[in-house]
């Protein structure tokens, strides 16, 4: 079946929610999705908006939930719904799919667990909700998900703990108990989202139909994906080919072991396990290979926030030697090359003022004790010289180390030079912190470590 | 399960997707030998036993390479013949043998991606060293030499070559880019090997093969 983009816009910007199974009981996922979409949040988090639209608690057991009143059914409630919420038992799933077909709902979001991923009769019964909701033209995102947050509609209809801010990556993710982890995390670490799904056994929408609609979504500039399987290969390629063109998408694919290799006993067969063929996969239609969830998020933060570069060739600026020669290491590693820089370059740095004992190649070692001016000279030249395509700017905390000042000269060159990817190892604890914050609310990666420095350049200029 | 396609079926399917083969002739008994290699074919020769069930021929010593006079080639087949006694065998082959360098392209149906392609360094060793190069297919001619490129087989396309040894890139990417295109419009294909495949500097031929197909219904 060919992608309809409006079948998620339906999912995404619906103008009334029903919770199907809204309950009396703090622990119950049915309280969890209510909360969601009258606080923003189950937890209250800074920041966290009550969904703007109307919100309709259905159970027949109740006649009203944290204050709301309670339909027995869809059927009871008297205006038009766009998306329902699902909260009930499996063994229900069915027929209250049916009623929200009669009622014209346009979109489901099945958080129950019990159907493929239980084996035979679950993949049974998922098969028949699929065929109900496909009768009536409805959108089913689950079953068994977490539930859509979209922080742009102020939309949270799922039960995750906390509401993510709003940002400009979506992530996608197979697991809903991971996404849940995730929320929290990333509030902690400052990411924000454009989107947050989880497709659970994707009895109709799959991972590659979210990449699809991400493709054209305006609040949406890097796609994070995390993926355990899917059925149509080639479908994922070629979608991810034209969408990662305009959008980075990044992936962590979990199941990287040997098992799946099955061979009937020719070499070919034994020695290319499914891991190394979703490694050719990924690099065949662009899409950039996270190692962890760390990886994931900073990968994907980065781009969505600086343009790529297909110029391998970059410097590093450093005020201690061993930083830059361990970035420089991690480099190497991860396919990216350090640019020879030439007379020319090293004679206007030394006219803008270099340590007497500076380094004189890259890396460029500006000595302990650069101040920002010093900084200034190198960031400045290196960015503006033709044959350097990137920059990784490290500072050593030092004495007289300004790191609010130095994380300014960065944020500026950026600016004067926004097609040149530029990343920070700002190395410390509480005293650098003022300047890596900075650094970060301005859209430029910054980390406390070369390594993941190296790794994000390397992200940024299509070698991962 | 799978089941392996004939020695000379194959030997057809890679002809119809211009997968160059050394020159070689299939025989079944001693007297077709003698004739083929009355003069025919060039010295020096390959001679193998071709099992019905493909299993790996140089482990089971079903292979005798250099020969460099018919009744080296002769001597060579009555060994093999009796090597082979209890073995059910589809033929013989008695190819001229391509001096170069060894390489193995090989193909898998991956359950997600479908038809997949693989090119490797140095025919038997290939399972030591898994240095090895993974696309989906299908590929184009500058996927192809990219994919050669990436492994340490690299050496071998440069212009000098190694150690004086140089490989045709332009030759084994299009053995890569048929291979593919074969295995890509028949889905039927579970696993491929050429192995090993020899590059010359001017050519590139698979001097072995071995195709297994899904069984019919999977």
């Amino acid at each position: 079946m060919a992608f309809d983009r409006t079948r998620i816009d339906q999912l995404v910007k619906p103008a009334s929610v029903a919770v199907i199974g809204a309950s009396a009981d703090p622990a119950s996922v049915g309280q969890g999705v209510l909360k969601s979409l009258l606080y923003g949040s189950v937890f209250e988090v800074g920041g966290a908006r009550p969904f703007p639209g109307k919100v309709y608690p259905v159970n027949p057991h109740h006649s009203d939930v944290l204050g709301k009143k309670c339909y027995p059914s869809v059927h009871d409630i008297p205006e038009p719904v766009d998306l329902a919420v699902l909260c009930v038992p499996a063994a229900a799933v069915l027929q209250v799919v049916r009623e929200c077909g009669q009622k014209k709902v346009k979109a489901l979001v099945i958080t129950t667990a019990g159907f493929a991923e239980i084996g035979a009769q679950g993949r049974i019964l998922q098969e028949q909700l699929a065929a109900e909701a496909d009768k009536f033209k409805m959108t089913i995102l689950g079953p068994n998900c977490l539930g859509i947050i979209r922080p742009p509609e102020s939309l949270n209809a799922s039960f995750a703990l906390a509401a993510p801010k709003d940002g400009d990556v979506a992530f996608i993710s197979q697991s809903g108990a991971l996404s849940d982890s995730v929320i929290d995390w990333a509030i902690e670490n400052r990411f924000k989202f454009s989107l947050l799904v989880s497709v659970g056994n994707s009895a109709q929408l799959d991972t590659t139909d979210f990449i699809e609609w991400c493709e054209t979504d305006p609040h949406t500039k890097a796609i994070a994906v995390y993926l355990e399987g899917l059925k149509d290969g080639r479908r994922f390629m070629e979608v991810c080919r034209r969408v990662s063109r305009t959008k980075p998408i990044v992936l962590l694919k979990a199941g990287r072991g040997a098992a799946g290799t099955k061979s009937a006993g020719a070499h070919t067969g034994s020695l290319v396990g499914s891991y190394r063929v979703w490694k050719a996969a990924c690099r065949q239609c662009g899409v950039v290979l996270a190692n962890d969830f760390e990886e994931l998020f900073e990968f994907s933060g980065a781009l969505a926030s600086q343009k790529r570069s297909t110029h391998n060739s970059i410097a590093i600026i450093t005020n201690g030697g061993g930083a830059g020669v361990l970035c420089a290491d991690y480099c190497e590693e991860n396919g990216i090359r350090l640019a020879e820089l030439t007379e020319d370059t090293l004679k206007t740095l030394e006219n803008k003022g270099m340590h007497k004992a500076y380094s004189r190649r890259n890396p460029l070692d500006l000595v302990g004790d650069a101040l920002p001016e010093r900084y200034k000279a190198a960031v400045d030249t290196l960015m503006s010289t033709e044959y350097i395509g990137a920059v990784i700017v490290i500072q050593t905390l030092q004495t007289m180390t300004d790191t609010v000042e130095d994380a300014k000269i960065v944020i500026e060159a950026k600016k004067k030079f926004p097609d040149k990817p530029i990343c920070c190892v700002f190395m410390g604890g509480s005293f650098t912190r003022p300047g890596s914050k900075l650094l970060v609310e301005h859209g430029i990666a910054e980390f406390n470590d070369p390594r993941r420095a190296a790794r994000t350049m390397a992200a940024m200029l299509g070698l991962l | 399960m799978a089941t392996a396609l004939g020695y000379k079926q194959s030997l057809s399917l890679l002809e119809a997707y211009g997968i160059e083969t050394p020159v070689q002739v299939l025989v079944r008994t001693p007297e077709q030998f003698d004739y083929a290699i009355a003069d025919r074919l060039r010295y020096p020769l390959v001679v193998k036993a071709i099992p019905t069930d493909a299993g790996h021929k140089s482990e089971k010593h079903l292979v005798e390479t250099g020969l460099r006079t018919a009744k080296e080639a002769k001597q060579a087949f009555s060994s093999l013949v009796q090597r082979a006694s209890g073995t059910p065998l589809e033929c013989f082959v008695i190819q001229e043998q391509v001096k170069g360098v060894e390489f193995i392209v090989g193909s898998k149906k991956d359950d997600v991606f479908g038809q997949t392609i693989m090119f490797g360094m140095g025919g038997v060793y290939v399972e030591l060293t898994r240095d090895f190069s993974v696309r989906v297919c299908p590929l184009d001619t500058e996927h192809a030499k990219a994919m050669l490129l990436e492994t340490k087989a690299a050496a071998f396309f440069t212009r000098d070559g190694f150690r004086g040894i140089h490989a045709s890139l332009d030759a084994t990417a299009r053995l890569l880019v048929n291979a593919s295109k074969m295995v890509e419009e028949n889905p039927r294909i579970a696993e491929m090997d050429l192995n090993p495949v020899i590059a010359t500097a001017n050519g590139c031929y698979a001097v072995d093969c071995r195709i297994l197909l899904e069984q019919k219904g999977q």
